[in-house]
Parts: structure tokens; C-alpha cells; sequence
């Protein structure tokens, strides 16, 4: 098989790890080391966007697709049916196929995932050796992410995470009972969990430059958006996650799944915006978290679901008075315009009308019934509510 | 102040504010002169160099480079007076290997010489034709390795200028069917991995299309899909327009 097929083969098994930021925290980079290409920077770079929207800042690859784990959503599991070619590739195929890009600037650094062939420290070991070869033979000083295989030991991460700058493992579920119902090769605590507290000593030791990141399968079995949530609040909390990918269940053909229903894309979308609540908002988990069994509606958007779950409490707030924490609880006001709001007022200037307002960032549309400005309302909620077209029970 | 001092480095590179003349740092406390309301115009200032910025974030994504032995050469286009920060972008990345990037719109660009490679050996020429000198900002330095060439037209660069460099820099330069052979190789490479990379029950043109001009879309998926084509028209509307690369 020539490198052709075989970029095709394995690039096509990588596209669901997810993986878009390139940006790292430049401080924690070593400058010292001569580099005779490739360069890191805090805000990442997007060399291509593909057809659904997405940027393609890396080259995603699989190491091999040949796999001994039988994961019942995978195209390369052993009781997968439809298996295309297995093959994989050599260290130096794919240093070169990868130099030859990134010097051509098609991209900003290197996504290496892998099936597990035969024993798991064996293809880590494969992995990190082309890590190696990318540092020290060829001194590439770009971006490099790679993926921590399940059941490896502490010293292979360790090793993994001199070359690496980001470094992840896909928990697929948030709880052992949930990740049966997709895999029956892996042990959550064992194989997964352990590996995760590893990381995080690791992370905590040899300080990566861009950090940890895992990924959850939404839908496919039972676990509800309450139970990803939880799951989530937890990595970010006790392990030091820099992020949590979420990706929609989608039916691969020949699958033991294969019959499942996909999930909506909207489903993800909901989920990604109460991932930000928490990691950029700093809300508590207890605020946007649904009842248990039960997924976040898909309907509303997190954010205005919770204000109109605690209008009585909270709204509508006065503009000109009220605190940085609670005009962030404003639906159509994020943290950028709310600190533009805390500026503005530390100036001694007052903000007197909506269009002020809308010239700081703030979607009014969305606001709206949930401010006031020197105690003037603009609409009551139920109007609003009319007018959007929104039905819930407040 | 920061951002406004950033805004008005942008802001300098704007041609609407700005002659297109190379010589930008010594006019910018000119500039802050002009604006002494300056607070009144703050937002419109901010915004307008924040697309500046926006475009310099774009092309150094989307460049491509033409590998011939230790020099790299990419073409954009962009009206801004952007030179030398898309050159200084990839002579960190590329310390090694010589970057050329040129601008077609205003007809020059930036050589960017190795770090290993001294400007003292090469004897650069200037024509009527052409000229190649180095960066104001680098002047003081002994041997700059930052130098700005403007050339008359296109043509001439792609003619004159080009091979000339090329014969400068590498006097074993291979010839021009090896240089065609690996970069068709290469974009093949590439079309099939960003083809891999698709995944067909997320397909959303309109979200693609926030990022992508119409030219590249087709170019990137092909002129088959009609569908494309319709939904580009619908957004395409209300949506400013980015530069070719």
C-alpha cells in the first residue's frame, strides 16, 4: 500500500477526535532549545476549513487502524463488520509526509492517535518515538498533540509528555456502567480513570504547554446530559482539564450500534455552551445542571433557561448598579461586554440608553426583559416570551 | 492604551490612512497627532484595525509555500501594507530556510534570509525593474535579514525576479519540472487528506462559508456541488469580502 492510500485510510479513522485549537501558553516553553523549524504561538492558526464548517489547523492521523479493543461505535473494532484496509504507517513515512506539510505551511502541527495493535505499550512506544524523531533529529519546535492509549503505564506517559504539548484520553462515557454499553474491552477505572490521575501528576510536573483534554460520545447509550455534566464538572475541578470535546453519536455502518438512532447535532451544541458556563462564566455546576435522567433542553439555551428559572431572584437587574457577577447571569451580556460595562461606570460615565448598550456588545434582543436602565423597564418577560416564540413554564 | 497604541500600528497599515509607502513607522506620531479626539473615534479605530488584523491571522494561515531546496516561496494578495509581519510570522517558523512571500496587489513583498545565511555574501542587483533593500526597521542591524523588493508588475516578477533569486540563493537550483513534480505531490497529498477529513452528515455550507470566499470554497469542494453554490448566494448577501490568496 502506497502512502496515498494509506493517508486516506488512517486520516479518515482519525476524523472524530476532535481537536481545533492549536494555542498554547507560551511561557511554559522551553526557548532555550535551538529549533531548525516549526514555531508555537498563543492564538493558533487555521490553514484550511472543511465542508462542515470546521478548521483543519492539523494533520490527524492514526499510527495504524489496526486494533484489538472492540468498541462498538468504532470503525476498527474487532466486531466491526465493514472494515476497510488495515494498515499502518513507518516512523519515518510519516515524519517525512508530515515535514513535507508543515513546511509547505498546509499545517500548524501534528494530531497522532492510534489503534492498539497487539499490546498498548508497545504502539506507545511507537508513538513516542516518533516524537522523538520530530524533536530531536529534525528539532520541529511546532505543535504537537498525541493521545494517550488506554491501559499504558505512568513512565510511558511520562516519556510521551517530554515531546508532547497537549496530551488526551477519550472517556467516551461518564461512568463505568455507561461506557459497557459502548466497549466491552475497557475497564473504565482501570484503563481509563487511573490514566487520567496520571496525566494529571504528569501535567502537574512537567507543565504542558497547552495541557490536558478529553472527549465524551454523546448519545449512543444512556447517559443524559446531567450525567456528562457532572462528569465534566469533575475533570475540570480535580484533574485540570484544559477542555472537554463532545461528539455526537453517529451510526458507523457494519457497527455493533449500527442500528442506534444518531444523536442531533443540536444535542452537542447545547452541551458545548453549558462547557463554557462553567469554564469561562465560572457558574456553579448547580445552576445550569438539568434534572437528573434528563438532557438540557434543546429548545432554550442554557443561559436563558437558568434566568428564567430564577427571574423571580435575580431579574430584571439594574444596569448602572449592579455587580460584575450578576450582569454576567444576563442573557445577550457575556464577559467582554460586561467588563466593557465596568469600565465604562469606573469612568464616572452612566449608561442612559439601549443603544449605549448595543454599541458595548450587548444583544438587546436577548436582554431585554431582563434589565433595566435608572429604573426604566423595556418589556415584561411574558411579552417577550410571546414574541419570541418561546413555551416553557417559568 | 496598549490596545490603542496595537490599533494605531494596524491602523497605519490601512491604505485608506496611509500612503503606500514602506517608511509607515517614522509617520505614526504623525498619526497620533491627527487623532487627538481620539477617544470619539475609538470604537470605529478599533474595529477598523481589527480587520487589518483579521486579514494578517488569515493569510498566514492560508499561504502555501513552493519548497525549491532551502527557499520557500508563497504568494497573497492584500492592499494593507502588511509585509514585513506576515515575513516576520514565518521567519520565526522557518529560521532555517529562506522565505520569500510576496504581495501581488501592491507588487512587493519580503525576502527573508536564514539564520545562518548572511546578507554580506550576496551582492543583491537593482534594476529599473527592480529593487531590493533592506527593512527601515532592520537598518541598524550589521547584517539585516529582513529586505523588502518592490518590482514593477507581476510579470516581471514571476520572469525576472524569481529566477533571479533563486540562481542568488541556491546556485544548484534544480530545475523546474522537479519543483512542479513535488508540489503536485504534495497537493495531492493534501486534497486527500482534507477529503478524509469530512464528515458527510455534518456538512454545513454556511457555517464554511463564514470562513471561505466563494473561490476557494468551489476550489477546495469542487464545482459539482450546486447546493454550494445556492446557499453561497443567500449568505453571501450581508457578508463583507475577503482578499483571494
Amino acid at each position: 500500500m502506497n502512502t496515498l492510500q494509506k493517508l486516506e485510510i488512517l486520516g479518515a479513522s482519525a476524523k472524530y477526535d476532535l481537536c481545533a485549537s492549536t494555542s498554547v501558553n507560551t511561557s511554559r516553553i522551553n526557548k532555550t532549545i535551538q529549533s531548525n523549524i516549526g514555531y508555537r504561538a498563543p492564538a493558533g492558526c487555521c490553514h484550511v476549513y472543511s465542508a462542515d464548517g470546521r478548521c483543519v489547523a492539523l494533520l490527524k492521523l492514526l499510527l495504524t487502524n489496526k486494533c484489538t479493543n472492540d468498541c462498538y461505535y468504532c470503525q476498527n473494532s474487532t466486531s466491526c463488520k465493514n472494515q476497510k484496509g488495515k494498515t499502518s504507517f513507518t516512523a519515518n513515512e510519516l515524519v517525512n509526509l508530515f515535514m513535507g506539510f508543515y513546511k509547505r505551511n498546509y499545517v500548524e502541527g501534528l494530531f497522532l492517535s492510534s489503534g492498539i495493535q497487539g499490546d498498548s505499550e508497545v504502539t506507545m512506544n511507537k508513538m513516542i518515538d516518533i516524537g522523538s524523531l520530530l524533536r530531536e533529529k529534525y528539532r520541529f519546535h511546532g505543535y504537537i498533540h498525541m493521545k494517550v492509549l488506554p491501559g499504558t503505564s505512568l513512565s510511558s506517559i511520562k516519556a510521551m509528555a517530554q515531546f508532547a504539548d497537549r496530551i488526551s484520553l477519550n472517556l467516551e462515557a461518564p461512568s463505568s456502567s455507561h461506557l459497557k454499553e459502548l466497549c466491552s474491552t475497557k475497564n473504565f477505572n482501570s484503563d481509563l480513570m487511573t490514566r487520567i490521575i496520571w496525566m494529571n501528576s504528569v501535567n502537574k510536573k512537567q507543565k504542558l504547554p497547552a495541557g490536558l483534554t478529553s472527549q465524551f460520545i454523546v448519545g449512543g447509550n444512556e447517559a443524559s446530559d446531567h450525567d456528562i455534566l457532572k462528569s465534566t464538572n469533575k475533570l475540570y475541578k480535580n484533574f485540570d482539564l484544559k477542555r472537554i470535546y463532545y461528539s455526537a453519536f453517529e451510526a458507523v455502518k457494519g457497527s455493533k450500534l449500527e442500528n442506534r438512532i444518531n444523536t442531533p447535532l443540536l444535542r452537542e451544541h447545547r452541551l458545548y455552551q453549558a462547557d463554557w458556563l462553567l469554564r469561562v462564566y465560572k457558574f456553579n455546576l448547580g445552576d445550569i445542571l438539568p434534572e437528573k435522567d434528563s438532557n438540557l433542553s434543546l429548545k432554550i439555551d442554557p443561559k436563558t433557561q437558568l434566568a428564567l428559572n430564577t427571574f423571580d431572584k435575580r431579574f430584571p437587574v439594574e444596569i448602572n448598579e449592579c455587580t460584575m457577577k450578576e450582569l454576567l447571569y444576563v442573557p445577550g451580556i457575556g464577559p467582554k461586554s460586561a467588563r466593557r460595562i465596568m469600565n465604562l461606570r469606573k469612568n464616572g460615565q452612566k449608561i442612559e440608553k439601549e443603544s449605549t448598550l448595543k454599541k458595548l456588545g450587548v444583544v438587546t434582543k436577548r436582554a431585554k426583559p431582563f434589565i433595566k436602565i435608572n429604573g426604566k423597564y423595556f418589556i415584561r418577560l411574558d411579552k417577550w416570551l410571546e414574541r419570541e416564540k418561546i413555551t416553557t413554564t417559568v | 492604551m496598549k490596545k490603542v497604541h496595537t490599533a494605531l500600528i494596524f491602523l497605519s497599515r490601512h491604505d485608506e490612512y496611509f500612503h503606500k509607502k514602506d517608511e509607515y513607522f517614522s509617520r505614526l506620531e504623525e498619526k497620533i497627532n491627527i487623532f487627538e479626539d481620539f477617544h470619539l473615534h475609538h470604537a470605529t479605530l478599533l474595529k477598523k484595525a481589527q480587520e487589518v488584523e483579521n486579514l494578517i491571522h488569515k493569510i498566514k494561515g492560508f499561504i502555501r509555500f513552493i519548497s525549491v531546496n532551502e527557499l520557500l516561496v508563497g504568494i497573497y494578495k492584500s492592499k494593507h501594507l502588511i509585509m514585513d509581519l506576515i515575513a516576520t510570522h514565518f521567519k520565526k517558523r522557518f529560521p532555517l530556510y529562506n522565505t520569500m512571500t510576496f504581495n501581488e496587489d501592491l507588487n512587493s513583498g519580503c525576502l527573508c534570509l536564514a539564520v545562518n545565511d548572511d546578507i554580506n555574501k550576496h551582492e543583491f542587483h537593482i534594476s529599473k525593474k527592480y529593487s531590493i533593500r533592506p527593512l527601515i526597521a532592520e537598518r541598524m542591524y550589521k547584517s539585516p535579514s529582513l529586505l523588502f523588493f518592490q518590482v514593477k508588475n507581476k510579470e516581471i516578477f514571476y520572469d525576472e525576479f524569481l529566477p533571479y533569486i533563486f540562481n542568488k540563493l541556491n546556485p544548484s537550483s534544480p530545475n523546474e519540472d522537479d519543483i512542479d513534480e513535488s508540489k503536485r505531490k504534495f497537493e495531492t497529498y493534501w486534497n486527500t487528506f482534507y477529503d478524509s477529513q469530512n464528515i458527510e452528515s455534518r456538512t454545513n455550507y454556511k457555517y464554511a462559508m463564514k470562513n471561505f470566499t466563494k473561490k476557494q470554497l468551489l476550489k477546495q469542494l469542487g464545482i459539482k456541488s450546486i447546493e454550494a453554490q445556492r446557499v453561497y448566494k443567500k449568505v453571501k448577501k450581508n457578508q463583507k469580502t475577503l482578499y483571494d490568496f
